[in-house]
């Protein structure tokens, strides 16, 4: 019953209702009034007959007082022209005849029907009996009178009265109902179903759908409330379109390609532009595996592993789900046909809906590029362990060790030159054999010095050169026609891998391209030939001088590698850079220049360079630059000291100058800044001591030399060490500059 | 790229090539287990109760990986732990019949970078069937129906890593 209410629509369950609320409005109304038309009919009826009866007993007074029966037909008489009346009865009470009945016999033949105590009136369906007492002259009752009347007529009214109101209740009814109905239809149903099909249109994803309604009762409110719903839903719709947008643009722009699988393995839903790319278009419906390891067999392993992972990952407690995933294959080669495997990351994460795994989101990063620069990184980190290792050897075996190496290949390389010839020719056994064991030891020689690419080329040499040895074993010669070419190339080739090794030495070597003209001589020997030589200034001096002399680089070989780290203490960053490192160095002056440059050199640390912050507001670069340049000069090499700080503070040090007693003068400030005692800085590991500058000035002093200092506020600070009689050669630092620029 | 988060496995390989053996042993080093090499065929069985997995040559000059196998696989037999035995060959027609031979799987020869990453995988199969066995108590009735029916046949416990029921010897 209640299905089949829920199927019928809302007008025909209200008309119905209305149809059947007004049958049973109608039927009691239909009973009510005939009830009342029979009631007002009855009772008419009985008011008549209470008169017509009243008249009869008073008329009757008389006729019983006096026992007159003559005068009591009479009145009975008169009631027979009445012809609702059906039976009239007199009772006497006097005493002949107390009881006397007098009836009205043509009336009717039935039984009087009220006793001679009952006075009053009866109403019976078809009539009404009426009783009254006939009062005498005395006052006294002297009789009784009861008249029967009929009601034929008033039921026959009666039942013409309630067919009438039958058929005017029955079309009240049907009225009332088409109103009411008609009513409902133009009120209720056509406005609802006008918000139930905006609700349809809604549905189908028309947003604009809206419900035009203007009244203000309770469906005019729904409807307006059905509008306001439709505007909230399309302005959600929207944010959720611009939302969806931005999530599909960020999706796919993300560097990871983006796929989700359910627990049947397969892709659903939206994949991003980066997966597509990766894995291909129309990726929906496919099995997560058949897209990782496409064309794999049934037995590989890792497919295999990565297909149990996916069955059991959908049942997996989430409190486990950490653990699990680490179980999930963390990198794939994806496969392409004709193409190189493409290195994939992959992450896998849960997507959770009521406490389950519903999905599981995979990320997959392509790390082509990273694993390239990886393999870049690993070459050149092996090429460096390389060159360190080369150094090492040389290092250990000394330079001249490497310098003697390198002559005696060069010559080696030479000779074979020599030999082989520039075009082919015929070689005797012997030639052939001293080629074999010059290319023999120079492979060997290669190898101790980790000379890989010499070593290479050597071994190749070696194969060839085997060939031609084989073919003049029976004769005595071979020609080199055949192998001409490839071993002249080979040798070529080889002269240039001797170049690299040099190159790579001479990078190293702290003292620069001089390394490979260095011999190793005694010491102790040179400065007994100085000692014999003393203060000569011809040649021979000269070259007493050079020999002893030392490359400029020696004294600052250690400097480069600490400057970072004295900068850090004082919360700085720095750097030196040194040029002229082969520029030579006079042995008395390279004994005490280490310590000069290293006092400058963490002078300039702590007073010169500023902070990085400090610099970065300056436009300058975070890392300071300290340059020490060696040159040639009058009179002996100069050395220039410079950063590029804020250089000196000279207000501070004609403050401190004075501070300390010193006589100012006409002096030159700066020149302040090497009396002893005077500091600018705090005390620290570096500085601060008011040693510094004065100990490097009185030091170079003992070798003939003199410290200048040029400044410029915000700009720079220079120290220029200079043979005491050799004119500053501003020149001689700015063209290094300038050639350093070009 | 990520190590075995059960930590290091040991992993004994046999193979009658030192080089290759060295590229071998570098390779799995680097990837976090702990690995024994050898090119003895006999005299191995002291790794066995250490070991998690044994990686043979199947063609071996004077010998067969097989005979390797058969001989060290009966003398893992009465241990708790018996590791797993896999098949390294570039014979395609071999390795498709490592189960037949005895085998619980195969590697191919090669790359020693796939063969790390593919006893990676080994590892992480065995571990993922571990956990599976310890989740079925909370499976439904009905999930163990739809999880039995896309497997094969055969308890994760009785299987060999590759799917295939492990010979019980």
């Amino acid at each position: 019953m209640s299905r089949l209410l829920n199927m019928t629509s809302l007008g025909t369950k209200l008309a119905l209702a209305t149809v059947g609320v007004l049958s049973v409005i109608s039927v009691l109304l239909y009973l009510q009034l005939t009830s009342r038309e029979q009631q007002h009919l009855i009772s008419s009826k009985t008011t008549a007959a209470a008169m017509v009866t009243n008249l009869f007993a008073a008329s009757l007074a008389a006729p019983l007082d006096f026992g007159d029966a003559d005068a009591m037909e009479a009145e009975l008489g008169n009631l027979r022209s009445n012809p609702e009346i059906i039976q009239a009865w007199i009772w006497s009470l006097g005493p002949a005849d107390p009881t006397r009945l007098h009836r009205n016999r043509s009336l009717t033949e039935e039984p009087p029907p009220l006793g001679l105590d009952v006075i009053g009136t009866r109403l019976l369906p078809d009539r009404v009996e009426v009783a009254r007492p006939v009062i005498g002259r005395s006052g006294q009752p002297v009789g009784k009178v009861a008249v029967v009347f009929s009601l034929a007529a008033e039921n026959a009214a009666f039942v013409a009265n309630r067919a009438r109101i039958f058929w005017w209740t029955l079309v009240m009814d049907v009225a009332t109902a088409f109103g009411l109905i008609l009513i409902a239809r133009l009120q209720i149903i056509r406005p609802l179903a006008k918000v139930a099909e905006g609700a349809r249109r809604l549905e189908k994803g028309e947003l604009g759908a809206r419900v035009d309604i203007d009244s203000a009762d309770e469906v005019g409110q729904l409807a307006r409330a059905f509008n306001t719903m439709g505007e909230a839903i399309a302005d959600r719709e929207q944010r959720l379109d611009a939302a969806r947008q931005s999530m599909r643009e960020l999706f796919d722009h993300m560097r990871q390609a983006i796929i989700a699988f359910g627990p049947s393995g397969t892709i659903e839903g939206e994949v991003s532009k980066q997966a597509a790319r990766l894995f291909g278009e129309n990726l929906s419906g496919m099995r997560v595996r058949d897209v990782l390891y496409r064309g794999a067999p049934d037995s590989d392993i890792d497919a295999q592993a990565f297909d149990e992972w996916t069955h059991v990952a959908f049942s997996v407690r989430l409190s486990e789900w950490a653990e699990f995933g680490t179980l999930a294959p963390s990198e794939v080669r994806l496969g392409r046909p004709g193409e190189e495997p493409i290195p994939l990351e992959l992450e896998f994460r849960p997507v959770t809906k009521h406490g389950k795994v519903v999905r599981v989101m995979m990320l997959a990063t392509d790390v082509s590029e990273q694993r390239a620069l990886e393999r870049t990184v690993q070459s050149q980190e092996e090429a460096h362990a390389l060159q360190m290792a080369a150094m090492r050897r040389l290092v250990a075996g000394g330079p001249q060790v490497f310098v003697m190496f390198v002559e005696s290949a060069r010559q080696r390389i030479a000779r074979c030159m020599e030999i082989v010839g520039p075009i082919p020719n015929m070689l005797r056994s012997g030639e052939i054999d001293e080629l074999f064991r010059h290319v023999h030891t120079l492979k060997g020689e290669a190898a101790a010095f980790d000379l890989r690419d010499l070593q290479s080329l050597s071994a190749q040499l070696e194969e060839e050169l085997d060939e031609l040895r084989s073919e003049a074993r029976g004769e005595g010669f071979a020609t080199t026609g055949s192998v001409h070419g490839r071993l002249s190339v080979h040798f070529d080739r080889a002269t240039a891998a001797l170049e690299r090794g040099c190159e790579v030495f001479v990078a190293a070597s702290p003292t620069g391209r001089v390394a490979l003209d260095q011999v190793t001589v005694q010491r102790s020997d040179l400065l007994e030939l100085l000692t014999h030589l003393g203060h000569r200034t011809d040649v021979l001096g000269q070259i007493a001088a050079r020999l002893t002399s030392r490359p400029f680089g020696e004294s600052t070989a250690n400097l480069v590698d600490v400057v970072p780290t004295w900068a850090d203490k004082e919360g700085k960053r720095a750097r030196l850079q040194v040029e002229g490192k082969e520029t030579r160095v006079p042995a008395d002056v390279a004994r005490i220049l280490g310590g000069a440059l290293t006092h400058l050199i963490r002078n300039s640390i702590v007073h010169g360079i500023e902070i990085p912050n400090a610099r970065a507001s300056k436009g300058k670069s975070p890392i300071g630059l300290i340059r020490v340049v060696a040159a040639e000069g009058q009179g002996g090499p100069q050395f220039t000291i410079e950063d590029d700080g804020q250089g000196l503070d000279l207000a501070s040090i004609a403050e401190q100058a004075i501070a300390i007693g010193a006589t100012v003068g006409t002096r030159p400030i700066e020149q302040l800044a090497f009396l002893p005692g005077l500091s600018t800085a705090r005390m620290s590991d570096l500085a601060g001591r008011g040693v510094g500058l004065h100990a490097v000035k009185s030091e170079m002093e003992t070798v003939g030399y003199k410290v200048d200092v040029f400044s410029k506020a915000g700009e720079y600070a220079r120290f220029v060490l200079r043979p005491k009689d050799s004119p500053y050669d501003g020149n001689a630092f700015a063209n290094k500059e300038a050639r350093q620029h070009a | 790229m990520r190590k075995d988060p059960a930590g290091p496995r040991h992993i004994l390989v046999i193979d009658d090539s030192e080089v290759l053996l060295s590229r071998i042993k570098k390779a799995l080093v680097d990837d976090g287990h702990v690995v024994t090499t050898t090119t003895q065929t006999v005299g191995n069985a002291r790794h066995l109760a250490t070991c998690d997995l044994v990686i043979i040559d199947y063609h071996m000059p004077g010998i067969n990986g097989l005979a390797v196998q058969q001989a060290m696989r009966a003398a893992a037999a009465h241990l708790d732990h018996e590791p797993l035995f896999y098949l390294y060959t570039s014979d395609r027609a071999v390795s498709s019949t490592y189960a037949e031979l005895g085998f619980d799987g195969a590697f191919p020869k090669g790359d020693e970078a796939v063969l790390a990453q593919q006893v990676r995988a080994v590892f992480r199969l065995s571990q993922i069937r571990a956990m599976a066995q310890k989740e079925r108590p909370a499976m439904t009735p009905s999930e163990h129906v739809l999880a039995s029916r896309d497997r094969p046949s055969g308890s994760l416990s009785e299987r060999a890593p590759t799917g295939k029921p492990r010979d019980k010897k």
